[in-house]
């Protein structure tokens, strides 16, 4: 009798259907699944031990996988199979043959008896089925009712065993994973082709509506919303590469109209208008689901045009700079008119522009003054338009008086903008910073007055367990992006002192000793029980200063002088050498 | 002396007897209540509460049932007062205990003498609490009767985690519920006893409520798995406000989701994992998407972690340094909370897949070898 869910309040439920057939696994991704298969079979297996020791606690853990794991473990204390390694704690054949045989004994029940049916099929009939080495059924059995098995058969068997789990469990599930192997070239093809399908599908969509053959129109309805849950459930893992996806073919689609159609600046904006109508629709669509997807386009619009005006003037040599100016002009033009259709689209969605924290805009909107220079006339329009989206009547004044000094500036130079030499620029920025400090200090300044005298006796209670300030609703187990539900998978390893230790010990079992000096406590640190804890203090000062440090530095990395490096074996091997001195 | 129970529930004679003749007794009585799995020893302990608190204002309840805890999310053990009568004996309802101690499995057998020790901590506190001492330092101390009740397991280690129990408690009634398959009962008389007898004790000994024609029980089975997890979605949903309308596990899990989360820095908790290892450098992949019970580390002389709640750890940062955690136990009384317990306890499936707030931890390419 199913004990009726509405006994607690909540209502009777139709069951979710088995299509999706989801299971809990203990594993955040694929990813990590992958990098214990590949060190559980590699010649160090300890750390995917440890992993699965991990696992072992979140009580979800297949028992082939747990299997594999023991029998590993056990060739571990195995001499037979670790000549080099000296094993402190030997142990005796008997023992390892009681290891063995357990282990084996533990994949046969496990395996054999989710599989058969008590009454209908024996043991061996039922491992027959499966494939299942004979020998290790014959183990299995003799380990139970007779006496236990010799060390060298379990040896043996435990190899089967192996080669076995190999065949029915480790390289069918991992050909079962998607997107793997091939690597990113592969999650792009399949982007492509799917943001293709998209677009023919809302091109025929909007076809089949404008000649009212409505039946029509269905069908592909529901094929555009199958497209689109699909590329935003690629989202959450492949981000980047989605955004890079559509930025190509966004430029491919300004630059191709463009060749053919030679049009001028003033009727720029309108033939980008029509060119990327179609695109209009794709992203709407897109953006409506994933806001961050808009953000992350425009962001790396404005990073494309940060470097071409890098690259520009960073080569000193006037020669080179022209002959390069007409097609990068060109890219540039391309690039600020995508970046204001952008902004015109980000004004269109509703969704987007309502949710999006105005911190994130302000960041936006900064950044475009900062690149445009002042001379870029389609950046200032758009970070006008960024202010004015941001209801902000103040900011919209600072703005509105940058874009008639760039005017004022467009008008009196030429393309070639001798203008703009090096002190004109220092002078641009220098005022453009000040004006965002005066603005900091004003919106302080409001948020001030706005917090009530209350905040500070709270500041007296201590603050170990506080409400996060904002949160974005994302599923769990993941972390929350600034726009959007769909979240980010967390890192979550902890910073690697083995590797340190490893690599320090190494070189001749040379002691850590402790200094008052920052540079030496880290050092020190592998040594100090919560090291762990401390090294976290470490990574949070560092990222407070760095929004975008990427997790994957801090592994394998020390801290010198307060910037985390990740050093060569000579730099180690020169501190070594200077610690060494001062001891 | 009846409470009128639902009409489902069918209390024969036997039973109110048993209790009446429990009522009667001069002194606050304590009870244990003991039998086979699904015998009816819950339902019996409910009418029995019932019953009891006709005559005394209040009535202590040591829940030694970390399988189908009473008044709280699965494994725990707790010690709850109660005050109110529970006007329907088929619906179990959520209290906060007076002191409750989080085991973090659903059985003791993975280590029952730290159940052992925690089910004599709490009988302990009752007994400095509620309990008369003899020295009569206290002369303005409640006395309250208690009410034992204990899992079902009654074979092999089970039996002997329930003698050891007895012997610890004495109780002075104890009420042993037997079913008609006798292979499946404890043994008849006192059977912790070692043979001798001791006068104080009445041991109190009754027939499951429902039997057939045969007079065979009739014996309800219960999915504990499912049971288990409603438990466990009743209690967090005690976090999103009781205005909200949420009636559907599928409104839950997007309210968990969204549900704005505590924050708590790594560097000021501690993490300890109840019955497993687990290498220190993979503590954040045993953590992430699961629940922990919120504990006080006290330095007292007796060390034990005394127990808040339960919370979900929905998402570490390592970059920030800090957990997310979810949980219903008031601000207020979190400052205290400075040790994580992590067990074998998971975070239902249903809540995490969901259409559109899927966990990753919900795999969809897994091979099924079945």
């Amino acid at each position: 009798m199913e004990p009726s869910s509405s006994l607690l309040g909540f209502e009777e439920e139709a069951k979710v259907s088995s299509s999706s057939a989801r299971r809990l696994v203990p594993w955040l991704n694929w990813h990590e699944w992958l990098f214990v298969k590949h060190a559980l079979f590699s010649d160090s297996p300890h750390s995917a031990l440890k992993r699965i020791s991990a696992w072992r606690s979140r009580a979800s853990l297949p028992v082939l996988i747990e299997v594999t794991a023991s029998i590993i473990e056990i060739q571990l204390k195995d001499p037979c199979f670790r000549q080099d390694e000296s094993n402190d704690a030997s142990l005796s054949e008997e023992m390892l043959a009681m290891l063995y045989c357990m282990a084996i004994m533990r994949l046969v029940n496990g395996v054999i008896e989710k599989t058969r049916k008590k009454e209908v099929a024996s043991i061996a009939v039922a491992a027959d089925a499966i494939g299942i080495p004979r020998m290790l059924i014959d183990i299995r059995h003799e380990g139970s009712h007779r006496e236990l098995p010799s060390l060298k058969i379990v040896r043996s068997a435990s190899i089967k065993a192996l080669d076995w789990l190999k065949s029915y469990y480790w390289e069918p599930q991992s050909k079962a994973i998607p997107f793997q192997g091939e690597g990113l070239g592969e999650v792009k093809k399949e982007i492509k082709s799917k943001i293709r399908e998209l677009a023919i599908c809302l091109k025929v969509n909007g076809s089949a509506q404008s000649s009212s053959s409505l039946l029509k129109g269905k069908r592909p309805k529901k094929q555009i919303s199958k497209i689109l849950k699909y590329v935003l459930r690629l989202y959450s893992s492949f981000s980047s590469e989605i955004v890079s996806v559509l930025l190509e073919y966004l430029l491919k689609a300004l630059s191709s109209s463009e060749l053919e159609g030679n049009a001028d600046d003033a009727s720029n904006g309108l033939t980008t208008q029509n060119v990327l109508a179609d695109w209009k629709l794709i992203l709407l669509k897109l953006c409506n689901k994933e806001p961050e997807i808009l953000l992350n386009l425009l962001k790396e619009v404005l990073d494309m045009i940060e470097t071409r005006e890098n690259m520009k003037y960073a080569e000193d040599n006037p020669n080179i700079g022209i002959s390069h100016s007409r097609p990068e002009i060109q890219q540039r033009d391309y690039l600020s008119s995508l970046f204001a259709w952008l902004v015109g689209i980000l004004s269109k969605v509703p969704s987007a522009a309502a949710n999006m924290p105005k911190r994130v805009l302000h960041e936006l909107l900064r950044k475009c003054l900062l690149i445009s220079r002042l001379c870029n006339k389609q950046l200032v329009d758009s970070a006008l338009q960024l202010a004015e989206l941001m209801n902000d009547s103040y900011l919209k004044e600072k703005v509105r008086k940058f874009s008639l000094i760039s005017l004022s500036n467009l008008d009196s130079a030429d393309d070639q903008s001798s203008l703009l030499t090096s002190k004109n620029i220092l002078k641009f920025e220098e005022s453009i910073l000040e004006a965002t400090k005066k603005l900091e200090l004003v919106k302080q300044q409001i948020m001030k007055n706005k917090k009530p005298t209350a905040m500070d006796c709270d500041t007296k209670k201590s603050q170990t367990w506080t409400l996060a300030k904002s949160w974005n609703p994302c599923p769990i187990g993941m972390l929350p992006r600034t726009v959007g539900s769909s979240g980010y998978l967390p890192v979550l390893n902890v910073i690697d002192d083995e590797k340190q230790n490893q690599l320090l010990e190494s070189k001749e079992n040379w002691k850590l000793i402790p200094h008052g000096n920052k540079r030496d406590a880290t050092l020190d640190l592998p040594q100090l029980d919560n090291s762990t804890v401390k090294k976290m203090r470490k990574t949070k000062e560092f990222s407070e200063s760095n929004n975008e440090l990427p997790m994957q530095v801090v592994k394998g990395c020390l801290l010198v002088g307060g910037v985390l490096k990740k050093l060569t074996e000579e730099e180690l091997l020169a501190i070594e050498s200077s610690v060494r001195i001062l001891v | 002396m009846d409470s009128s129970p639902s009409p489902d529930i069918h209390i024969p004679e036997q039973w109110s007897e048993a209790a009446e003749s429990i009522v009667y007794s001069s002194r606050p009585p304590i009870i244990l209540i003991c039998g086979a799995k699904n015998c009816g020893k819950t339902t019996f302990s409910r009418y029995l509460l019932n019953v009891l608190l006709h005559k005394y204002p209040k009535v202590a309840y040591l829940d030694t049932d970390v399988g189908q805890p009473e008044f709280t999310p699965p494994a725990f053990l707790s010690l709850t007062i109660v005050h109110k009568v529970t006007p329907d004996l088929t619906v179990p309802c959520m209290k906060t205990p007076e002191r409750c101690l989080f085991f973090g499995d659903v059985s003791s057998k993975r280590d029952p003498s730290t159940y052992l020790s925690y089910v004599f901590a709490l009988y302990d506190y009752y007994q400095k609490e509620y309990c008369i001492s003899e020295k009569g330092k206290n002369p303005f101390k409640i006395e309250l009767p208690l009410i034992v009740n204990t899992p079902g397991w009654v074979k092999g280690v089970g039996y002997d985690v329930l003698v050891d129990m007895l012997k610890y408690i004495s109780p002075t009634h104890v009420v042993k519920i037997s079913i008609s398959r006798e292979s499946k009962n404890l043994p008849s008389g006192e059977f912790w006893l070692d043979g001798e007898h001791d006068e104080t004790i009445n041991l109190i000994e009754i027939n499951s409520a429902h039997q057939d024609l045969l007079n065979r029980s009739m014996i309800v089975r219960k999915d504990a798995r499912l049971l288990r997890e409603f438990r466990i979605m009743a209690y967090f949903r005690q976090c999103i406000c009781r205005d909200s309308s949420i009636s559907t596990i599928k409104e839950l899990a997007h309210a968990l989701a969204s549900h704005c989360p505590y924050e708590v820095p790594i560097a000021s908790i501690k993490i300890q994992h109840l019955h497993c290892e687990v290498p220190s450098s993979e503590i954040f992949f045993t953590l992430n998407a699961s629940i922990v019970g919120l504990a006080v580390d006290s330095e007292g002389l007796e060390n034990l972690p005394w127990c808040l709640g339960l919370g979900i750890v929905r998402g570490i940062d390592m970059v920030k340094g800090v957990l997310y955690v979810i949980t219903p136990v008031p601000h207020s009384s979190l400052e205290k909370v400075n040790l994580l317990l992590h067990g074998y306890i998971q975070i239902p499936s249903c809540l995490l897949q969901v259409q559109g707030c899927i966990s990753p931890y919900m795999s969809a390419n897994t091979l099924t070898t079945n």
